[in-house]
């Protein structure tokens, strides 16, 4: 996907590159729960319903690749004194309806479970927004980051909005672009260009573990 | 004094006879090879007689030369590239060096700068992918905001080979991190370690100075003695053509007629016209025509097509 980026050009440059510092760091993991991961519920359960399964092999492909990856960054992070915040939605739609019934279940999904740690922190909160809800703010505040490590799915949105409301509240933000899962290739393109530049930074998660580990000079 | 010669795929000749050249392209290429983990590859061209076919639009439109900047670790062919080159009658000059970490090679991610001088060396003095086809030009890339780690180690590789050997030095930052470098090119980077290791910048090509192009930092390499190169001349999702046409004019303005480069970087089928795509002849064909259309005369053109290229890619004395 080739988009122009001008407003990025021109968008002042910090003067060190956004890295997760022990103590100044909190990793995000966004909507990892059953929901929006697994086969038998949420998403994936209305595709089917609806008889559109087929149009989320791309986002299941990316899910994929992302479990893996994240699995083998959350030992990395937590070695790295990196506390991770797993930050649950309780609405399947872009919008908050009190009316709809939230999802049943917001427990991490089976992919992840085996990696998800008891000091690990969980919020649940009603819609896409990440800074908006009380219990989200004060868990990030209780992490002391002025960095934030942000992954998840459906990364086109909500990694997407964390990114840009972090950067408004002076947050650097670091993105291992691996562990995040969009609903189609064209849009993880699109929902990369958005998030790039300034104070927040793209990275892969060899880079990531590697900037971690102090192994990348 | 003995004239300036250009290392090409079948052989060195006068620098005065290379003609119009495109110096920064890719015709034998595969991003499959390279690991960066974080997306589909796509810069893969493979087909031989499809390249012919591109560089025969390419020839009829006045191009006489071309570089394939694609080095070892990423499909570079050197067999391939001299045998398109027999068959077009164009001239290839075939690219050494190192392209960003996940492109390297597994032994440049550990071996000693002197092990991959040495590799370097070998390429352009002796020979590349066992063959006696020799490099014309040493690469070297930057993927991170800052000139650090296995790019770092890889740099100074290339300029101590571009000191024992004289073969020129070309760049590459890649896009992903044009939002993480003042002025957008990691050149001021490259300049600054290649001086450290006593390689004059005249004989540097900073590339891809069009992709987030800021004219104070393109002044500054021009202004230390490097070529700036605008190599990804019709990629309007990086910069509208318009916006190049004027930087180009701007440094014109300055002085600069003598350091500027034009290309295209094509490395993906759909940027070629059997893709649907604008071609290697695109600067020849769309680009210079309206630089004339601006009143560039025929004389600087010759500059920007001809002269800079001899200029930039022959063998240092």
């Amino acid at each position: 996907m080739n988009l122009r980026t001008p407003y990025r050009m021109v968008d002042p440059i910090p003067d060190v590159p956004p890295r997760p510092e022990p103590g100044k760091a909190a990793l995000i993991v966004l909507d990892a729960q059953a929901a929006f991961w697994s086969d038998d519920t949420g998403l994936f359960a209305a595709a089917r319903d609806r008889g559109v399964t087929r149009e989320f092999d791309e986002y299941r492909e990316q899910l994929e690749r992302a479990a893996r990856n994240l699995r083998q960054l959350l030992p990395v992070a937590r070695e790295a004194q990196i506390p991770v915040v797993w930050a649950s939605r309780s609405s399947l739609g872009l919008a908050v309806d009190p009316g709809e019934p939230s999802i049943a279940d917001d427990a991490v999904c089976e992919a992840l479970a085996d990696v998800v740690d008891e000091q690990d922190c969980f919020v649940v909160r009603p819609g896409i927004s990440l800074f908006t809800d009380p219990g989200a703010r004060e868990a990030l505040a209780s992490t002391t980051a002025d960095t934030l490590i942000l992954a998840g799915a459906l990364a086109n949105f909500t990694v997407a909005v964390a990114t840009l409301e972090a950067l408004s509240l002076g947050y650097h933000v670091v993105i291992p672009i691996d562990c995040c899962a969009s609903e189609s290739v064209d849009w993880q393109d699109v929902f990369r260009l958005q998030v790039h530049g300034g104070r927040s930074r793209i990275v892969t998660t060899r880079e990531l573990v590697e900037i971690l580990r102090g192994s990348r000079t | 004094m003995r004239e300036a010669r250009i290392r090409t795929v079948r052989g060195d000749i006068p620098a005065s006879t290379l003609g119009v050249a495109a110096p920064h392209e890719h015709i034998f290429c595969d991003q499959r090879l390279c690991d960066d983990g974080a997306g589909p590859a796509v810069m893969v061209l493979r087909d031989s007689d499809l390249i012919v076919d591109e560089l025969t639009l390419f020839a009829n439109a006045g191009g006489q030369a071309i570089v394939d900047a694609t080095v070892f670790g990423w499909g570079r062919d050197v067999g391939v590239l001299a045998s398109i080159s027999e068959r077009t009658r164009i001239h290839v000059i075939a690219c050494s060096g190192f392209y960003t970490e996940a492109c390297m090679p597994s032994f440049a991610r550990r071996e000693p700068v002197e092990q991959l001088v040495e590799f370097l060396v070998r390429e352009v003095e002796v020979g590349c992918d066992g063959t006696d086809i020799r490099a014309g030009l040493l690469k070297s890339g930057v993927s991170s905001p800052r000139l650090e780690g296995r790019e770092e180690v890889c740099a100074r590789a290339v300029a101590r080979a571009h000191r024992l050997t004289g073969i020129p030095i070309t760049t590459h930052t890649s896009g992903s991190v044009r939002f993480h470098i003042p002025g957008g090119n990691a050149g001021s980077m490259h300049l600054q370690l290649f001086e450290e290791e006593g390689v004059d910048p005249a004989h540097v090509i900073i590339g891809h100075c069009d992709e987030n192009a800021d004219i104070r930092q393109l002044r500054e390499f021009a202004s230390r003695g490097a070529f700036v190169q605008f190599d990804v001349v019709g990629k309007e999702h990086w910069l509208l053509d318009a916006t190049r046409i004027a930087l180009v004019l701007a440094l014109l303005d300055l002085g600069h007629e003598r350091q500027i480069l034009l290309s295209s970087d094509r490395n993906r089928l759909s940027e070629l016209h059997a893709g649907g795509g604008r071609g290697y002849d695109h600067v020849l064909t769309n680009f210079v025509p309206l630089l004339r259309s601006r009143g560039v005369d025929e004389e600087t053109l010759k500059l920007l097509l001809v002269t800079n290229p001899a200029a930039a890619l022959s063998i240092a004395a």
